[in-house]
């Protein structure tokens, strides 16, 4: 190593009141996984390397044991990595911590980062969240650098750019920001570029967080401004069609943004498939939304409010199946659909093992038990078992979410003024999101594909 | 501040198309079925007419806007004290015509649907359509691109339904013009729903291309809200005949009210038909309140619009809620003529002349 001692000697003039060693020490005090271990001496002076154990891993350095001044000393001989930087307390503290070694002199302020950094990923697997049938079936992991090579594997192009940068001041995570060039919105870039400049945070674990941080409107924050997504293939298409992706070091979830509200109800899929059928499976989307949102709510106004507006029979055998039940419609109704989502909960939060059992004993028992115990009615099970699965259909998983919200808001417009209050409800919910946007894009844009508007 | 784009002719189409279907099927087919024993369809295309020369009249005016709003334009051009007392006439016109639009819809909730609910809770609906235009002409636009597909398409099956037990014998005369039709007040009183196109034209900015969207989509529109208002009109009259629709206050909706078919999974058409309608209507009382919001701006500059929209909101629920009965607000659609043939004609005429001979004095300067 005497080109890189060579290296070192020029720091050495400096004499700082502490060297860059004793420096990292005290900040690293009490650090388990600390190491600082002397490899060699240098006009006199020690020679150390100072790393963390869980992040880095010295197999990329070569030791060599001689013997020297009638004593057995190991002595660093080789370093396979990328080139060395010079760095100072701050900015070695800063290299530790993202797993490279520092390579410190006694008696100098300045270090040098060897890159020994050492990967903690899983493998990569099939998408948790957006399962297709027809397509590719690997998903990105937690590893910024694996996502964004899979994004490039896809979309080999020198417009596809990717900037990046840390955000948090604790967690320091980095966040990439790639986008096609010649696609991209110059605008919309520019306030997701101010948006994540402004960030004044301390830690940002999730996209999802990083979501919530950088979508500033209050009010508006009912529906997702960007989807959130695990498949390397839907951000490449993406992002030749003008959208951004933000990826977070850490998360398996890249951000797709602006978004529109029909872009949650796409699934990857539909590209592959048949246009017929894409065209069917979208419809098909569209009309359980418009079930699960009305779907209760229409039985609360045709059994209670409006019972005149439904035919005769149907209003009759509607009657004949709440014959006994002691609770008002609305209240007969909320509690079905409070314990529905009792069941869907805890069936997402359970071990995948016992989550069957639960809905098992949840649908079929609960269902079969309330229904002979008076509780509720024959119909309004039916009715919020299908509303279940309307809700199972929505694409995406946070507008699955708010669906599930919105149907109790429908729920209550319907108590209060039947089918009048539905209709109130909805108007209110169109309302509501032709006043959102998501980074400049109007949420409510056409369902035409065109540049930056999404879908 | 977000980039908005231009407005095509089909958000012009779809927001005028819902002004027709917010205010043709209530007061107006008993007005014009009142107004005249010779062919019906010939007062409705005269007001057609009429609206359509209206509306070329306001084009011809925003086309020299140079992307900037009508009342601003006004002001400019006749000065503050002449364009206040130009304007505010339009303010009252906006406020009436809210006014009667809100509480005659809650008056028919009251009637069919909702019998003992209260006025003043029914007329609460003001509330989103209030937020709605706080939140400026844009969101209006994209609300309105969306509902017009949800009540056209109900609108639209009602209308195939309505035909159902339809006689054309009851619809005659068919070729007998009546002038007389000219003196009815129910003839003038109808104009109401013929205006949609003044309220976009004062509110919103305007250039060449935006005004030819403007007259595409208005055009447009006037030719579905003619047949739509055809339906409403001729199918209680081919249903109960001349004499019997003429005595209905609503004969549309009665007419809604008589339709059972077996196939059709609700009974009461009537509240299908009041849905639809409320799609409509709450996005019309937002572009009116925008309406008033801009003309009180252009009154009021130091104001800012959206706390003008939310204050005459206020105002609205108000009077709609104060209003102690239902006559008032006929009334008020026979009184206010002078004003809407102000708005429809003298108000762009006088700034198309006052316009005319500003360039005339700086050509011979």
């Amino acid at each position: 190593m005497p080109a890189l001692l060579a290296s070192l000697h020029k720091w050495t003039v400096d004499e700082p009141a502490r060297s860059l060693n004793k420096e990292l020490a005290l900040l690293f005090a009490d650090a388990h996984d600390y190491i600082c271990v002397k490899i060699g001496e240098d006009g006199g002076r020690e020679v150390c390397l100072c790393y963390l154990s869980t992040l880095a891993s010295p197999a990329k350095l070569r030791f060599v044991v001689s013997e020297e001044a009638g004593t057995l000393e190991s002595r660093l001989s080789q370093y396979e990595g990328t080139a060395l930087q010079e760095a100072q307390a701050d900015s070695a503290e800063h290299a530790i911590c993202l797993g490279m070694a520092v390579l410190c002199m006694e008696g100098s302020s300045h270090g040098l980062v060897l890159n020994l950094h050492k990967v903690q990923q899983r493998s990569l697997s099939s998408p948790f969240t957006e399962n297709v049938l027809q397509g590719p079936l690997y998903a990105f992991n937690e590893n910024l650098e694996v996502n964004t090579a899979l994004v490039r594997q896809r979309f080999r192009s020198s417009k596809l750019k990717c900037l990046v940068s840390d955000i948090g001041t604790a967690t320091r995570t980095k966040a990439a920001v790639m986008y096609a060039e010649d696609k991209v919105d110059p605008d919309c870039l520019q306030r997701v570029q101010d948006a994540l400049d402004g960030l004044d945070v301390q830690s940002v674990q999730d996209t999802g967080e990083l979501l919530r941080l950088i979508d500033t409107k209050r009010w508006a924050r009912l529906f997702p401004k960007a989807v959130l997504t695990e498949r390397p293939d839907r951000v490449s298409s993406d992002l030749l069609r003008g959208k951004i992706a933000i990826l977070l070091d850490g998360t398996p979830f890249a951000l797709l943004l602006p978004a529109v509200y029909t872009d949650f109800w796409h699934s990857p899929e539909d590209s592959y498939v048949n246009p017929f059928v894409s065209v069917f499976l979208n419809a098909l989307r569209f009309l359980a939304m418009f079930c699960n949102l009305t779907l209760p709510a229409l039985y609360i106004a045709l059994t209670s409010i409006n019972v005149d507006v439904n035919r005769l029979e149907i209003s009759l055998a509607a009657a004949a199946s709440r014959e006994g039940v002691p609770y008002p419609v609305f209240i007969e109704t909320m509690l079905m659909l409070i314990i529905i989502d009792f069941i869907t909960e805890a069936g997402t939060r359970l071990p995948q093992a016992i989550s069957a059992t639960v809905t098992m004993v949840g649908g079929v028992v609960l269902g079969q038990a309330i229904i002979q115990a008076n509780i509720v009615s024959n119909l309004l099970v039916i009715i919020v078992a299908a509303t279940a699965i309307t809700n199972f259909i929505v694409i995406d998983y946070q507008m699955g979410l708010v669906q599930r919200i919105l149907k109790y808001f429908v729920c209550i417009g319907a108590a209060v003024a039947g089918l009048l209050g539905i209709v109130f409800c909805l108007i209110c919910l169109v309302f509501y999101l032709s006043c959102l946007e998501s980074f400049g894009t109007p949420y409510l844009t056409t369902m035409l594909k065109k540049k930056g508007g999404g879908a | 501040m977000t980039k908005q784009p231009k407005r095509s002719a089909y958000a012009y189409f779809c927001l005028f198309s819902l002004y027709f279907g917010a205010a043709g099927g209530f007061l107006y087919p008993s007005l014009v079925i009142n107004s005249t024993d010779g062919a019906l369809w010939l007062p409705i295309l005269l007001w057609a007419g009429a609206s359509a020369a209206s509306c070329l009249l306001y084009v011809r005016l925003l086309r020299g806007l140079k992307g900037q709003p009508l009342l601003p334009y006004a002001r400019g051009l006749l000065g503050p004290a002449a364009a206040w007392l130009l304007t505010f006439p339009l303010l009252l016109f906006a406020f009436g015509a809210v006014i009667v639009m809100l509480r005659s819809f809650s008056e028919l909730v009251t009637m069919t649907l909702l019998p003992t609910t209260p006025i003043s809770f029914l007329d609460g609906m003001i509330v989103p359509a209030a937020l709605l235009a706080a939140a400026g002409l844009p969101p209006i636009f994209r609300a309105a691109r969306l509902l017009f597909l949800l009540a056209f398409t109900i609108l639209l099956f009602l209308l195939l339904v309505g035909f159902i037990n339809t006689h054309l014998y009851y619809g005659g005369p068919w070729l007998r013009p009546e002038p007389a039709f000219l003196l009815s007040g129910d003839f003038y009183g109808g104009s109401f729903l013929w205006m949609g196109f003044a309220f976009v034209a004062l509110c919103g900015s305007y250039d060449a291309e935006e005004s030819r969207a403007y007259r595409k989509g208005y055009l447009l529109a006037l030719g579905v809200g003619t047949a739509l208002v055809l339906s409403f009109v001729y199918l209680p009259v081919l249903t109960f005949g001349r004499e019997l629709s003429s005595n209905l206050t609503f004969p549309f909706v009665t007419k809604m009210d008589s339709v059972y078919q077996y196939w059709i999974v609700f009974e009461n058409l009537t509240s299908i038909f009041l849905s639809a309608t409320m799609f409509c209507l709450l996005v019309v009382m937002a572009l009116k309140l925008r309406t008033i919001g801009s003309v009180a701006h252009g009154l009021w500059p130091k104001l800012p619009v959206s706390k003008l929209v939310l204050t005459a909101s206020a105002v609205v629920f108000a009077v709609a809620t104060w209003i102690p009965e239902w006559r008032i607000i006929e009334s008020w659609l026979f009184n206010s003529l002078v004003i809407r043939m102000y708005v429809m004609f003298a108000f762009p005429l006088l700034l198309l002349a006052a316009g005319k001979r500003k360039t005339a004095k700086e050509e011979s300067k």
